[in-house]
């Protein structure tokens, strides 16, 4: 001990210059035992302002012991915040204040070794780093975030749309095999929806700051996911701010909730079908006497015909020719009904193409007319003959006009009326069509009209009350509106709207 | 004129009616149609000769014109036509006629 001493004091001697520097110095210059428990052998008065001990309170104290529990091994286990240059470590730390609160250091330190290469003693200069730690610690949490996110979140270099950086949910997303450091933006999209959404997106956020959307994103041949371009971020150059220096891209993936979309599609179209199916079966009876009417005119030609045969009074092929004529006819008739009402409840992948609504509001109306004969109901028509075709499902709208109409007929059956009709109109507004169809069957009360549209709300003895929720269903999935006005006492309107052109 | 030859048709569809009437033209009787039960009350003047009378018919039916005629006890023989008929439907049409 008194060989170090003596040894110390010769070197104090030899330092004297320095130690003038060391003693104004901020940073703490410290000399420390080259043993496990690193005993400060000296101090240069910085560590009063640093760590709050005076030089004399801390010479011969353990410097180990002030280490943070997680940061005393550093060296030791050679963690991340060690750097090794030259004999130099550096080292990033919590220390702790005489307070008691802990402070973070970046001290770089030296060994001192003898001739014989046997550690001496430490030579340590410390800096105070806690406000850059504190702000590389945030930046680093908000590294995390970004990497551990699941959203898809990429860098792109505004000057040649190199992607620069992916976080782990878009390299996992989107890159295949091929590494992903040579990506480009537009390989992340089809060409047409590069030029046509894309770059007007990144315009936008260029001039704006920012922008928010859904673009669909191509993904690996292989991949059976669905991702979408949500939002882009513009950063502006440090010292030029006019130029955009570099965008981040936000994604996401919606394989779920497209997924979920679908299977909500297919459950409509199955709920769908089932109702035109259960309505065909509520209207047999008036669709079989339909089918029967030609059926059994038919019958009278050919009886006549074969009766006039039987008693000679057909000398010529020919005098048949009038029976014959009108029996074919009648026969078509009866194949129109029911090619009708095949492809009414013909299961079918529902299709979205243009077609003649005029044409299906009257179409429709061939299912109920011996029911409306019946009831003597007037069918009106009001149609915008400069109607263009809205993209639709056929079917489904028919159905939904069936729907609509036989409320009405089944209306009048409750309410005798002098002169009950149907008004069925088509409209042009805009963008789009107004169909409506109203009746003065007695209106609907206002309580019920708060709840017309949901499930099992009914008003009639036997029915289900699927109708009209269903109806409103597929005219919203047609990007439409359904609703009712009524004035509760005798009139009753129901609309629906079409949109005319169909923005996906 | 033969009036035992003389058959009034009522029946809505138009085609039916035309080709029952070219049958029993056809078949030598004399034919008057009428597209409702309220059309054949304004032209029956009482003749005599059989009535053929759709059941289902918008308005008056084919039921309720037989009810009517025998209120106004018009002695007319009815033949009920029916593309649909059920048996308790013959029933009331047959004791009707009673």
């Amino acid at each position: 001990m008194t060989d170090l001493q003596q040894e110390l004091t010769l070197c104090q001697q030899e330092t004297d210059r320095y130690r003038l520097l060391a003693e104004q110095s901020t940073d703490l210059i410290s000399r420390h035992s080259a043993t496990p428990d690193w005993v400060f052998i000296d101090v240069n008065p910085a560590i009063e302002p640093l760590l709050g001990y005076r030089a004399e309170e801390i010479i011969g104290q353990s410097g180990y012991a002030l280490f943070h529990p997680e940061d005393a091994d550093n060296l030791k286990n050679r963690s991340d915040t060690v750097r090794y240059r030259d004999g130099l470590y550096t080292n990033v730390y919590r220390y702790r204040h005489k307070e008691g609160h802990y402070i973070w250091f970046e001290t770089t330190s030296r060994t001192i070794k003898d001739e014989q290469g046997v550690p001496v003693e430490v030579i340590c200069v410390s800096r105070d780093v806690t406000e850059r730690e504190k702000a590389l610690q945030a930046t680093r949490r908000l590294a995390k975030v970004v990497e551990a996110s699941s959203d898809m979140i990429l860098f792109c270099q505004h000057k040649d749309l190199m992607l620069t950086y992916l976080n782990e949910s878009a390299q996992r997303t989107l890159s295949n095999q091929q590494s992903s450091s040579t990506l480009r933006l537009p390989q992340l999209f089809q060409d047409n929806q590069f030029h046509d959404w894309v770059i007007p997106a990144l315009n936008q956020a260029a001039k704006e700051g920012n922008w928010h959307g859904a673009i669909t994103m191509k993904l690996p041949n292989e991949s059976t996911r669905v991702a979408e371009l949500r939002e882009i971020i513009a950063h502006r150059d440090r010292h030029d701010k006019k130029h955009v220096d570099y965008y981040t891209l936000i994604g996401r993936d919606v394989t779920i909730r497209k997924l979920a979309e679908q299977q909500y599609k297919r459950h409509q179209n199955e709920m769908a079908h089932m109702s035109r199916l259960l309505s065909v079966g509520e209207m047999a009876t008036e669709l079989a006497h339909e089918i029967n009417q030609p059926l059994a005119t038919i019958l009278n030609y050919s009886n006549g015909t074969l009766r006039q045969i039987e008693e000679q009074q057909i000398h010529q092929v020919s005098q048949t020719q009038r029976a014959f004529e009108l029996i074919s006819k009648q026969a078509h008739r009866a194949a129109e009904i029911i090619r009708r009402i095949r492809r009414f409840v013909q299961r079918t992948d529902v299709q979205y193409t243009p077609f003649d609504l005029n044409d299906c509001c009257k179409e429709v109306v061939t299912f109920l007319n011996q029911d409306a004969r019946d009831q003597r109901i007037q069918f009106v028509f009001d149609l915008d003959n400069t109607c263009p075709m809205p993209s639709g499902d056929r079917v489904q709208i028919e159905q939904v006009l069936l729907n609509l109409l036989r409320n009405s007929i089944e209306a009048y059956s409750t309410f005798p009326c002098e002169t009950p009709s149907i008004h069925i109109k088509t409209k042009v507004q805009e963008q789009c069509v107004l169909i409506s169809v109203s009746d003065q069957a007695g209106g609907i009360r206002p309580e019920m009209m708060k709840k017309l549209f949901d499930p099992f709300t009914t008003s009639k003895a036997n029915g289900l009350g699927m109708g009209l929720s269903i109806s409103r269903s597929l005219i919203e999935s047609h990007g439409g509106q359904l609703w009712a006005e009524s004035d509760g006492t005798h009139s009753t309107v129901f609309y629906f709207k079409l949109p005319l052109r169909q923005t996906s | 004129m033969n009036n035992n030859n003389r058959v009034f048709l009522v029946d809505d569809d138009t085609d039916f009616r035309e080709s029952m009437q070219w049958l029993l033209t056809s078949a030598g009787y004399d034919v008057v149609s009428a597209s409702s039960a309220t059309e054949f009350m304004e032209i029956y003047q009482g003749e005599q000769g059989c009535l053929l009378l759709d059941v289902r018919m918008p308005g008056i039916n084919g039921l309720a014109l037989q009810q009517l005629l025998q209120e106004k006890n018009v002695q007319l023989p009815i033949i009920l036509i029916s593309g649909h008929g059920d048996i308790p439907m013959a029933v009331n049409a047959i004791k009707a006629g009673d």
